[in-house]
């Protein structure tokens, strides 16, 4: 897996310099501070750490007793401790409950209404050389919200006969977004298989649109609890939430099969990777779920990392586990592909989340999402910069592959939003990535080329993702290296 | 002061002054009245089309905004149907307690800039937005789930008046968020 970053104090991998002191969260430490000896709530130190603490509903929760959320937390050892000895040590503690360990940190789930006091000691200790709370929940970690609106989409393509003509999947003239990002299907026909690890709730295996691309993780796989009890049950179960399923469609749908629709990269395989199960009462993604499972992916070599959820802080455990997935600041050996997630934030401002926030660092990409049904997209004047790390890709009223709401296991997902946009861009990189002779190019080379090769319109901010100029390899020689395919390409 | 300049003025100054009158008169109906973007959406009542968050923004349920001058916010005014899934519930039971700030954008969202969901593009839409809405209690734990509603007007077809609604939980207790749209 190779050496990871060794940080020191809290992260922050796209502001220059040295990470900013400290053994906590700076929010945390306040919040420990102010506690003395009133207990530890892991909800609100949660909240506070994402700045979106609510005092009335702090009070709300006071006046009807509930209980504090004990404290579990992500400790990261000292220089000198190994993890094992740091997982002894909190073993013997009276303070903890529970320990887990995992590559580069311990879990430790600590005892009910421990008070500040008492777990500022805890951490404090010369062991420990950087803390921060493991927090979880549907609004912590979290895929796009679902959203129903009146759409103008014919529905129910998935219930038609094969076509005639090629690709014989049904749905394939409803996929609006293919035809919008130059999709051509005797392209991906020939393209070769790259892996792509899906960060969302699971993929069901037994979908016949998805069974033969997927490729369950190890059973030998080392994450710690959690980790592992969330795979186990819905890595390719079909048994949780579907947005795993709908997005796995996108980037990997099985082509000429006769049945529902085709992914962008259909030959491509998924490797399912649980992070949000949602709606599995007490098997909540966390931190340290997202950060284990990128350090799965890398284990498992995967080309493309796909993260189907969103964040609001800069977690070390998911920072190191990240900037090691890319192979640092060259970031050749893989990319992660997110979507380009944003909301409201209480005084009205836009507020962009983690892992978006990423795209400051060359090896992530996130997408955009956008409806542009009816227009056409044109080459830019000038060639778009990469830098900045966002392209658009279609997000609004998909046919997507799913366990529920469908007859034969389609639905539209009428918006998945950033989620649907990233799986565009997923299936982007992978047919690219795989088409001969750019399957001999960097991970570096693939993120310029599409940038490179993006479109516009009059009404688009940032770059559109495009694969038109795919049909453009056809003329090379077989052989041709990567550097001879991006300058026949224009983008050299 | 404007009364004033008028029960003085001479002949050769009334037609000034009652210019100055008009004018007086134009700003406070600017003032007290809605915001053009938004008036087309005031008084009219509007039924719940489709929800992801059936249990608290019912499909079928009904819901009127009501301009409220002296704070210059929106009054949500909810009434329960036959056809309705479920009842409204706590602040959207309450007689009209759910209120609204109007945020000017530069256009009208689509609902499918809605359903994308980029804050971004929907930072520059007219826009209506409430604060901490307890809506249902939370799951596993004594407490309410308190939310913020983000509601965009969006022209329909045929002059009707559309909304539709995102529901966050800033709160972060343990419900997911979700959207609803309905028109009058």
């Amino acid at each position: 897996m190779g050496a990871a970053l060794a940080f020191a104090g809290q992260p922050r991998l796209c502001t220059p310099g040295a990470p900013a002191p400290g053994r906590l969260p700076a929010a945390i430490s306040t919040y420990l501070d102010s506690l003395g000896r009133e207990s530890f709530d892991q909800f609100a130190a949660c909240a506070r750490w994402a700045g979106t603490f609510v005092d009335r509903g702090r009070r709300a929760a006071r006046e009807n007793e509930r209980e504090t959320q004990p404290a579990r937390i992500i400790l990261f050892p000292a220089a000198g401790t190994s993890l094992a000895d740091l997982s002894r040590w909190l073993r013997r503690s009276n303070e903890v409950r529970a320990v887990g360990i995992s590559r580069r940190f311990v879990v430790a789930a600590l005892a009910p209404r421990l008070s500040g006091t008492q777990l500022r000691k805890l951490l404090d200790s010369e062991r420990i050389e950087y803390a921060e709370p493991d927090c979880d929940g549907p609004e912590f970690v979290t895929t796009s919200n679902d959203f129903m609106a009146p759409t103008t989409l014919e529905g129910d393509c998935w219930k038609r006969a094969a076509r005639a003509a090629f690709p014989n999947d049904p749905c394939i003239d409803e996929l609006w977004g293919h035809r919008l990002i130059g999709w051509d299907s005797h392209v991906a026909a020939r393209s070769l298989p790259r892996m792509i690890a899906v960060l969302d709730s699971g993929i069901d295996a037994t979908h016949e649109d998805l069974a033969r691309n997927i490729v369950p993780i190890d059973s030998r796989i080392t994450l710690h609890s959690l980790s592992r009890g969330l795979n186990e049950r819905c890595a390719t179960s079909g048994l949780c939430y579907p947005h795993g399923t709908e997005m796995a469609g996108t980037i990997s749908g099985r082509m000429d099969n006769g049945i529902g629709v085709a992914g962008v990269a259909p030959n491509s395989h998924l490797l399912p990777l649980v992070i949000s199960p949602k709606g599995q009462h007490g098997m909540l993604g966390r931190l340290s779920t997202i950060a284990e499972a990128i350090d799965e992916a890398v284990i498992d070599d995967v080309d493309i990392i796909n993260i189907s959820a969103k964040w609001p802080v800069e977690s070390r455990a998911i920072s190191e586990a990240l900037d090691n997935a890319i192979g640092g600041a060259r970031a050749t050996r893989r990319l992660v592909i997110t979507g380009y997630t944003t909301s409201f934030d209480r005084d009205d401002r836009v507020r962009e989340f983690y892992p978006s926030l990423y795209r400051c660092l060359p090896g992530v990409i996130a997408a955009v999402p956008a409806d542009m049904r009816g227009r056409d997209l044109f080459n830019p004047e000038n060639r778009p910069d990469a830098t900045d790390g966002r392209i658009q890709a279609p997000g609004v009223d998909i046919v997507v592959t799913t366990t529920e709401n469908s007859e034969r296991g389609y639905a539209l997902s009428e918006a998945a939003g950033a989620s649907s946009a990233a799986a565009y861009v997923s299936g982007a990189v992978a047919l690219a990535w795989g088409s001969p002779p750019l399957d001999k190019c960097d991970a570096q080379q693939i993120k310029q080329l599409l940038f490179c090769r993006s479109k516009t319109s009059k009404s688009s901010r940032y770059p559109w993702i495009n694969v038109g100029f795919l049909r453009e390899l056809e003329g090379l020689e077989p052989g041709t290296s990567c550097a001879t395919a991006l300058a026949a390409l224009g983008c050299n | 002061m404007f009364k004033k300049h008028s029960i003085r003025g001479s002949r050769n100054s009334y037609l000034p002054a009652a210019g100055l009158l008009a004018f007086a008169t134009l700003a406070f109906a600017q003032t007290a009245g809605p915001d053009a973007a938004l008036a087309g959406w005031i008084g009219r009542e509007i039924t719940i089309e489709t929800s992801t968050i059936g249990d608290h923004i019912p499909v079928g349920g009904k819901l009127t905004f009501i301009y409220d001058p002296d704070d210059n916010i929106v009054r949500v005014c909810t009434r329960n149907t036959t056809l309705q899934s479920t009842p409204w519930q706590m602040d959207f039971a309450q007689p009209c307690a759910v209120t609204l700030v109007f945020t000017r954008g530069e256009r009208y969202c689509s609902l499918e800039d809605v359903k994308a969901g980029n804050a971004e593009v929907l930072s520059a839409c007219h826009r209506l937005r409430s604060r901490d809405v307890a809506m249902s209690a939370a799951k596993g734990r004594s407490a309410v789930e308190l939310s913020d509603l983000l509601v965009f007007l969006v022209p329909g077809e045929s002059g009707k008046h559309v909304i539709s609604i995102l529901v966050d939980t800033p709160s972060r207790v343990t419900a997911p968020g979700g959207g609803a749209t309905g028109k009058d």
